[in-house]
């Protein structure tokens, strides 16, 4: 296959940046978008040019790094994919490919295709843990949680940290990232310690670091690859509400 | 340290592509021991290698084996559609070698067993290295949907990667590096050689030794990170309470900067003609081809002098663009393979001294048909190694392994 790759070069978070054309054939059907990358990326050493920087580590969908924005979509038009499990056969051949990073101001460029998201970490550090005693482990059938509670649970931790929910929102929201985070930990025996001061603290930071308000659009549930639902953003704004009344 | 594996020697893995060994490296280089280092475990059920593009392997858990019966063809070079190959014409060998454990035979002779066929010829797929990990008698027995159930998610997975659907037709499988059980040498309280410095969970060789089974990794973090470290490390901090925070400007911290800015500035100014990651493929492939599945002393002394001649080929010759104040992945990924090339011969070394087959370790000359032979009057130790430079040979201290309560005996799988 042959493609024409448009992609964002940018040398740092302050300079200017440009979409520059290239192009790259013998890419197999079997390569996944990435190992394109790396093919371009070889070729472009090999000619004396600076590497694509990008962001990737498990490329297997589950660590959140990857973040490139495909053809105007986060992770590009595969659904419930990430950038990484993006193969070339999702793409046509002689197609152009743009490929642009994830755009969110609390999201500055590092350089390229790679962004800053520690925000998320900030925010995680805000409360997205919860405390246990260490010591002798407690019997596991001593709280028991409901199946319908525990799927929900696990539905809301698939969430990945990626970013492109914010990415993909008109508003740059972080609102789907924060609800998966909150949700998951609320549903469960083990959240209920920190409950209230987690939905608060986390909303607050998400505030301080610069994410837009949510005006339910849902962009962020269609782009998700972990198909996080938005039912979560409801369960957040009950917990923020409640926590906010019951403080 | 909690730095994690040094699977990505191997260039190919399931390795996330950022592990890498440098900080454990590091730390060897500068007096703490590394043990084991040969022993890795190559993991059964992986998706197999497309093409020379690949950069790494995606793990298809280990809970497919439950219901997946694993076959090749009975014939070799039998290119039929595995659909159109009846049962009698299939050979499920490992339902045949062990029979009491079958499929669910442990990791590491799932692993020979699967090369021992494609050695033979009888591999599928395009390259030939792969077997079938086939769930027509699961949907069969169970229906569909239980086993979509059970394992709906790799499926998805699987066909995400491979544009086949594993309903309908068998998983292609085949080994792959997975897990490091080396690494740096701990005392019971997790701290390494060097007083001090604690290395938890991958990133050192306790707890699992030549042979890590299913989910015992998980075990380690939770064991070295719950239920040791909490308990051990202030006993040394005790001790620490009035050290004041040392400034940046101590004659250690000065002495590593200039280090590290004497490498990158070797690193750039070398402007080769091969790149980083043709270093690290090679490298992987000797280490694969001779420290891998199964290794023989003639392969290891072979290999040995190949990393070498890589390593010196790699100072002369690589090149790494962009500079040395930025964000430059290219120099990054260059100082992690200088650190591979060191740790690959010693990989090596530690593999060319174990004259005996244990768990990941399997030495073609010590076998029983097949099977792996232990030397436990001989190699019932740990292997601790010294670094002492490149030019030489590392200095082995053994740590005795002592079993008070259990009898060695050897585990049969048949």
């Amino acid at each position: 296959m042959k493609f024409n790759l448009k992609i964002w070069r940018q040398k740092n978070a302050n300079a200017p940046g440009k979409l520059v054309d290239y192009k790259i054939d013998n890419v197999s059907e079997d390569m996944s978008l990435l190992e394109m990358m790396d093919v371009l990326n070889e070729d472009l050493v090999r000619k004396n040019e600076e590497p694509v920087a990008f962001d990737h580590d498990c490329r297997e969908g589950i660590c959140g790094m990857c973040s490139m924005y495909i053809n105007g979509r986060a992770h590009g038009p595969v659904k419930a994919s990430t950038t990484c499990q993006l193969y070339m056969r999702n793409f046509t051949d002689g197609e152009t490919i743009t490929i642009e990073p994830f755009r969110a101001a609390a999201f500055p460029v590092i350089r390229d295709l790679a962004v800053t998201r520690s925000a998320f970490d900030r925010i995680i550090a805000k409360g997205g843990f919860v405390s246990v005693s260490t010591g002798k482990a407690q019997d596991a059938n001593n709280l028991p949680v409901p199946k319908e509670d525990a799927d929900k649970a696990m539905d809301a931790a698939a969430c990945i940290g990626c970013g492109a929910c914010a990415a993909a929102c008109p508003n740059a929201s972080a609102m789907l990232f924060v609800s998966a985070k909150v949700a998951h930990l609320s549903l469960l025996p083990q959240g209920q310690v920190e409950r209230k001061e987690r939905a608060l603290a986390m909303i607050n930071q998400m505030d301080e670091e610069g994410f837009g308000s949510c005006t339910n659009i849902g962009a962020c549930e269609a782009e998700c690859p972990k198909e996080i639902s938005l039912e979560n953003i409801a369960r957040l704004n009950r917990e923020y509400i409640y926590a906010t009344v019951a403080k | 340290m909690a730095t994690g594996g040094y699977g990505n020697v191997f260039f190919l893995s399931t390795n996330a592509m950022g592990c890498n060994v440098t900080a454990a490296w590091k730390a060897h280089r500068n007096g703490a021991y590394f043990a084991n280092p040969c022993y890795t475990q190559i993991h059964p059920t992986c998706i197999p290698v497309t093409g020379d593009y690949q950069s790494k392997l995606t793990l298809m858990s280990e809970s497919l084996r439950n219901d997946g019966r694993v076959w090749v063809p009975k014939a070799k070079g039998d290119n039929r559609r595995p659909q159109d190959i009846p049962d009698e014409e299939r050979d499920y060998y490992l339902e045949r070698k062990y029979p009491s454990f079958g499929n669910l035979a442990p990791r590491d002779i799932a692993s020979r067993a699967a090369k021992e066929v494609c050695d033979e010829g009888r591999g599928v797929g395009a390259s030939g290295l792969a077997v079938y990990l086939d769930f027509a008698d699961a949907i069969n027995r169970l229906g569909k949907d239980v086993v979509e159930a059970r394992y709906g998610n790799l499926f998805d997975m699987y066909k995400h990667i491979t544009n086949e659907n594993p309903y309908e037709v068998p998983m292609r499988i085949y080994p792959a590096v997975h897990y490091t059980m080396g690494g740096l040498w701990v005392d019971y309280n997790l701290m390494t050689s060097v007083p001090g410095l604690y290395a938890t969970g991958e990133c050192n060789f306790s707890d699992h030794g030549a042979n890590r089974l299913g989910a015992s990794a998980l075990m380690q973090g939770l064991a070295d990170g719950y239920f040791v470290l909490p308990y051990t490390i202030g006993n040394y901090l005790a001790d620490e309470i009035f050290t004041k925070a040392i400034p940046t400007d101590h004659p250690a911290f000065v002495e590593a900067e200039k280090k590290a800015e004497e490498r990158y500035t070797k690193l750039l100014s070398i402007q080769g003609t091969r790149t980083v990651d043709d270093f690290h493929k090679v490298l992987g492939r000797i280490i694969w081809d001779y420290c891998g599945m199964a290794r023989t002393a003639e392969g290891l002394t072979k290999a040995r002098q190949m990393v070498r001649e890589l390593r010196e080929e790699f100072w002369k010759d690589v090149k790494v663009t962009g500079g040395m104040h930025e964000f430059n992945v290219d120099l990054d990924k260059a100082n992690r393979v200088a650190d591979f090339l060191e740790l690959g011969e010693l990989m090596i070394v530690d593999a060319l001294n174990r004259n005996e087959s244990c768990g990941g370790h399997f030495r073609v000359e010590y076998q029983d048909e097949g099977e792996a032979k232990r030397d436990d009057e001989n190699y019932a130790y740990v292997a601790a190694w010294e670094f002492t430079g490149l030019e030489g040979d590392p200095v082995l201290h053994k740590e005795e392994l002592k079993f008070e309560n259990i009898k060695l005996a050897v585990r049969s799988y048949k």
